[in-house]
């Protein structure tokens, strides 16, 4: 990077891909997940645990437990804090956020996410759907749009940066083996339901008169993985600089309702957690909104009488449907688009040449994080008996990673209230919204019947 | 490392990733298009280095290209003028 005179800085031109280890947040989740996976195992293999920093709040009936609760632990939440302030201020300093910007809105973050967790934790949460996940959001999104923060805040509030690392240290609690036998169903229904929603979000969008580059935005954005799809098709076919906002509204918009609306129909109709992971991962439309879906339906099993299966069910489908089935394709899509853009549609005032690497280059590459944590701890635990997984690791090494990876999701879905802040965004205007729409309901459907019908057995049975 | 070579990502020397009407720092970007912290962010890897023309008022690849090409002047210091 060198500076710009004007203001802000500008990309070297002699930026060499190397710089994408430190220059993206991608990688910044892998050496933060792997790293944490890494000292887990290793304190695990020499007879201890990370489990004392990996502190949460205990399940509680009256406040006098929970202020018993913090008092014995206040020097492990004290120090988990530290942990999450130095490895997350030097990555986004890297990065290029100012950490005497970033440390305050954490420790912000930090404090509520505190709060909501707590009260997730209370035992009658459930009577009152005081879900984490949807507590986060809504009270972020009240706090944004009703109080309002100081911009400068946003520094600490990276919800792509805690998904990804999330996203890495849930491989490790997610069986290789889960992976090879539930990865191909997971990318067929994905393709089906994706190529489909394209299909007709373009369509319609055509059929209403839309410009084709927008029309392909607004589709990729309903079919792939949301706003970051939507950005890396209008870049790859050269949209108009208003597109790419238009398709993050209403992607925006309909990811929001997607995440109340989908547990909602799920517990209506008594879905299976698995079943409605899938069904979340196939019709969600970022990775954020989906997993917060997914695992606040998740947490009802076993709380709420007539829905069958284990949180981790609905986790682990949303995550194999969402990341596996549909994330990692975006790279051939913006290929494929680019190649269509420049072959068969009007030139631009500035073209380019397709480029095979670009597959490579908007490859989400905290993927690559998700598989190496979950192949590395299936195979370092591959001689332990189901009996003794269960006995040993799971409460030595995989439980304390799965409550690290409770704090990451949970910074994250505050962040996405603390980040929304609806007056702020773009108009979408009513035909490219009704075009999006169109995609939604199809989307809706079809995800539906193939995760409830066709492969219900499969979901349902997943981790069995 | 010439196996390494697809790895090497530097823009053709007049393609839109050199040119000084071409913006694509995340911190711009972020500003730019209200919203893309909610679900996404400037420096997530599928955005590769695409960014903004002032020029044609256009979202593209670094790798774009067009007659109206400015290359950025450098200083002795090595800062980029705009």
């Amino acid at each position: 990077m060198s500076a710009d005179v004007t203001g802000g800085a500008v990309p070297s031109p002699s930026s060499s891909g190397w710089s994408e280890l430190w220059r993206k947040e991608d990688w910044w989740a892998i050496w933060i997940g792997l790293g944490i996976v890494a000292v887990a195992y290793a304190l695990f293999a020499n007879g201890d645990s990370l489990k004392w920093i990996a502190v949460t709040p205990a399940k509680w009936s009256n406040f006098g437990q929970l202020a018993d609760h913090f008092s014995a632990n206040i020097v492990r939440y004290a120090a988990q804090l530290c942990l999450w302030l130095v490895i997350f201020t030097a990555a986004t300093s890297v990065l290029g956020h100012k950490a005497a910007r970033f440390i305050p809105a954490f420790l912000l973050l930090y404090l509520i996410s505190l709060v909501i967790f707590s009260l997730g934790q209370w035992d009658q949460a459930n009577k009152y759907n005081l879900e984490p996940p949807l507590v986060a959001l809504l009270l972020g999104m009240l706090i944004s749009n009703l109080i309002g923060l100081p911009r400068w805040l946003d520094a600490g509030f990276r919800v792509e940066f805690y998904i990804k690392v999330g996203i890495v240290l849930l491989g490790a609690t997610l069986p290789f083996t889960l992976m090879i036998w539930a990865g191909p169903i997971a990318i067929l229904q994905a393709s089906i339901v994706s190529i489909t929603t394209f299909l007709v979000i373009f369509w319609v969008g055509r059929a209403m008169g839309l410009d084709r580059r927008l029309c392909a935005t607004l589709g990729a954005g309903g079919a792939v993985c949301g706003v970051s799809a939507a950005i890396a098709i209008a870049g790859a076919v050269g949209a108009k600089k208003e597109d790419a906002p238009i398709a993050i509204t209403t992607v925006i918009l309909w990811a929001i309702v997607m995440i109340f609306v989908l547990p909602l129909i799920s517990r209506a109709l008594g879905l299976p957690t698995g079943i409605a992971g899938a069904w979340i991962g196939t019709s969600e439309f970022a990775d954020a909104a989906g997993l917060a879906a997914a695992q606040s339906y998740g947490n009802l099993a076993g709380q709420v009488p007539g829905i069958a299966g284990t949180s981790d069910q609905a986790v682990f489908a949303f995550t194999l449907m969402k990341v596996v089935g549909r994330d990692v394709w975006i790279g051939i899509w913006a290929f494929v688009m680019a190649i269509i853009a420049t072959t068969r549609w009007e030139a631009t005032a500035a073209g380019q040449k397709p480029d095979v690497t670009q597959i490579w280059w908007r490859f989400p590459k905290f993927v690559i994080g998700f598989v190496i944590a979950s192949a590395f701890i299936t195979w370092a635990t591959a001689s332990y008996s189901l009996a003794d997984y269960n006995k040993v690791v799971t409460p030595v090494l995989v439980g304390p990673i799965k409550d690290l990876r409770t704090w990451a999701f949970i910074f994250c879905f505050l962040s996405i209230g603390l980040t929304t802040r609806f007056r702020e965004l773009a108009s979408a205007g009513r035909k490219p919204f009704l075009a999006f729409t169109a995609g939604v309901a199809v989307n809706v459907v079809l995800g539906f019947i193939l995760s409830a019908f066709v492969f219900a057995s499969h979901w349902q049975n997943l981790t069995r | 490392m010439g196996w390494l070579s697809f790895l090497s990502r530097a823009a053709p020397g007049d393609s839109c990733g050199t040119c000084r009407h071409f913006r694509n720092d995340p911190a711009y970007l972020e500003k730019a298009l209200p919203g893309l912290t909610s679900f996404s962010s400037g420096h997530a890897s599928v955005r590769s280095d695409d960014g903004l023309c002032a020029e044609h008022d256009l979202y593209l690849s670094a790798n774009s290209a067009c007659p109206r090409y400015a290359p950025r002047a450098v200083t002795a210091g090595g800062l980029s003028i705009r």
